[in-house]
């Protein structure tokens, strides 16, 4: 099947889709974009998370064809003119990344998080009863680093989500 | 359930129920998607039942959310987080349920998928027990509707004939309804080992209407533990109440838990017997 879809920005057209395939396959293997990555293929690691239409998602059990049509971000499509966005920014100053497989799906998460702080901050008062705290452990608790470097990845977000009024 | 979509080929998107329906009803080896999830990770793990093709149910629109004075009616294709963000008022139960589900998940995970891959481990299943929920069935020729509690046949068994789709879920809505959720599990964001959703009424000091759901590791879909409903129901709102019918969790037959390498079951009936008191405890205000 052939299926066209956004990644990054840019109209993409994938050619050979099979039902079976996931959105992360066609990422890593048709569009050679390594960022996401199979860390565990169904457990919740996090390491192979994307955004999807503004919403942080699984992508290996995402299903490929699920994502025709779609607006699929990854991490490559951060950065602006060979510059790091904030988050990514925010992650180097403080260390929020050790071997870094992890990395690329926490970044996400906090992408996902940022966008949300941007278009329904009321919303995510509400949801959490107001608690910043719970926000953030929310969206990362989907996510495993076994380096165990939580503390600067938490700290990265709640700056985050400070900088949108959220504290 | 559950599958192995190694061979699968076909993948359809119907604008309709009764298009569905009859593709599901004419090829024995097709089976419906929604958010995929469920189906993906289990076919991951190697398992079981070979799957010739999709019958994509995202093309239908299945995913309204409806609220009026009696009732709230959810879309099967409705996902977690949309319903999460949705402008009703959730019962409590419903929103603790939904927020112990990873956030990656709820963004694609749907309240038919849910429903109908029927684990005993899956939060909302749990809480829409205890909310009493109708399950809105339809097949090539005829609709139906049934009760939660009949509608979880066992695990990885929901009451569907083949042909037949969930279309959506009800639930009454009731004033002055106390609810809450409470989830043990290992990790952060893993299966439970025992969860148990609970909602009730009080009446002049009096517990009126209670429903307590207990799902989690348990060999059979999650149940009601009416024992324990009928220990409260009707009488005084006290510490020594909750108490003395949290306990009847304990007893042979309440729970139908094994041990396994996680946990023993008689440590599944006391989290079970504890969760209970203590979520019963903090709706009420005790
Ligand atoms: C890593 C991970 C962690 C998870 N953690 C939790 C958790 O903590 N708590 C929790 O509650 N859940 C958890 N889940 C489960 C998740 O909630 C389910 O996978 C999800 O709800 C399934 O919905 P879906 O739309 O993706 O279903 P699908 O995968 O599309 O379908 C699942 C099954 O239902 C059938 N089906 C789907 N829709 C219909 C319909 N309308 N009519 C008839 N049959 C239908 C399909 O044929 C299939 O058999 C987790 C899942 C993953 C992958
Ligand atoms: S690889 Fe997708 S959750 Fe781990
Ligand atoms: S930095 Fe190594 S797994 Fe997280």
């Amino acid at each position: 099947m052939r299926i066209s879809l956004r990644v990054n920005g840019e109209e993409t057209v994938v050619d050979d889709v099979k039902a079976r395939n996931t959105l992360l396959d066609v990422l890593r293997d048709k569009l050679n974009l390594k960022g996401a990555k199979k860390g565990c293929e169904g457990e919740g690691c996090g390491a192979c998370t994307v955004i999807v239409d503004s919403r942080p998602v699984y992508s290996c059990m995402y299903p490929a064809i699920a994502a025709s049509g779609r607006d699929v971000l990854t991490v490559e499509g951060l950065e602006m003119g060979g510059e790091l966005d904030r988050v990514q920014k925010e992650f180097v100053n403080r260390w929020a990344f050790q071997c870094g497989y992890c990395t690329p799906g926490f970044i996400m998460a906090l992408e996902a998080l940022v966008r949300e702080a941007d278009s329904n901050p009321s919303k995510l008062r509400e949801v959490y009863g107001g608690k910043v705290r719970g926000i953030v452990e929310d969206a990362l608790i989907g996510h495993i680093c076994r380096c165990t470097g939580y503390e600067p990845i938490v700290e990265t977000a709640l700056l985050l989500l400070s900088e949108k009024g959220l504290d | 359930m559950p599958f192995n979509i190694q061979s699968l080929e076909d993948y359809y998107s119907p604008r309709t129920v009764k298009e569905a329906c009859s593709l599901l009803l004419s090829n024995q080896d097709f089976i419906p998607i929604a958010g995929g999830s469920a189906i993906y990770i289990f076919s991951a793990k190697g398992l079981l039942q070979d799957v010739r093709g999709f019958v994509s149910l995202n093309s239908i629109p299945l995913n309204g959310i409806h609220g009026s004075d009696a009732y709230v009616e959810l879309g099967a294709t409705v996902t977690h987080q949309e319903l999460l963000e949705s402008r009703l008022q959730l019962p409590g139960v419903l929103r603790e349920a939904l927020l112990t589900i990873p956030k990656e998940v709820r963004s694609v995970g749907t309240v038919g998928g849910q429903l109908c891959t029927c684990f005993p481990n899956f939060d909302l299943n749990v809480a829409l027990l205890a909310l009493d929920a109708e399950v809105m069935v339809t097949g090539s020729d005829h609709v139906r509707s049934e009760g939660i509690e009949k509608f979880f046949k066992g695990v990885l068994e929901p009451d569907l004939r083949r042909g037949e789709i969930v279309t959506g879920i009800r639930f009454p809505k009731k004033r002055d309804l106390l609810s809450g959720y409470s989830k043990a599990a290992l990790t952060a964001h893993g299966f439970s080992l025992i969860s148990v959703g609970v909602a009730l009424k009080v009446s002049g000091g009096f517990f009126e209407d209670v429903r307590v759901a207990v799902g989690g590791t348990l060999n059979t879909s999650p149940v009601r533990l009416k024992g324990v409903e009928g220990a409260l129901r009707g009488r005084a709102v006290t510490h020594q109440t909750i108490s003395e019918a949290a306990e009847l969790a304990l007893r042979d037959g309440a729970l139908n838990v094994s041990t396994d390498f996680k946990t023993s079951s008689e440590y599944k009936r006391h989290l079970a017997s504890v969760l209970i008191r203590r979520t019963i405890l903090r709706v009420v205000g005790l």
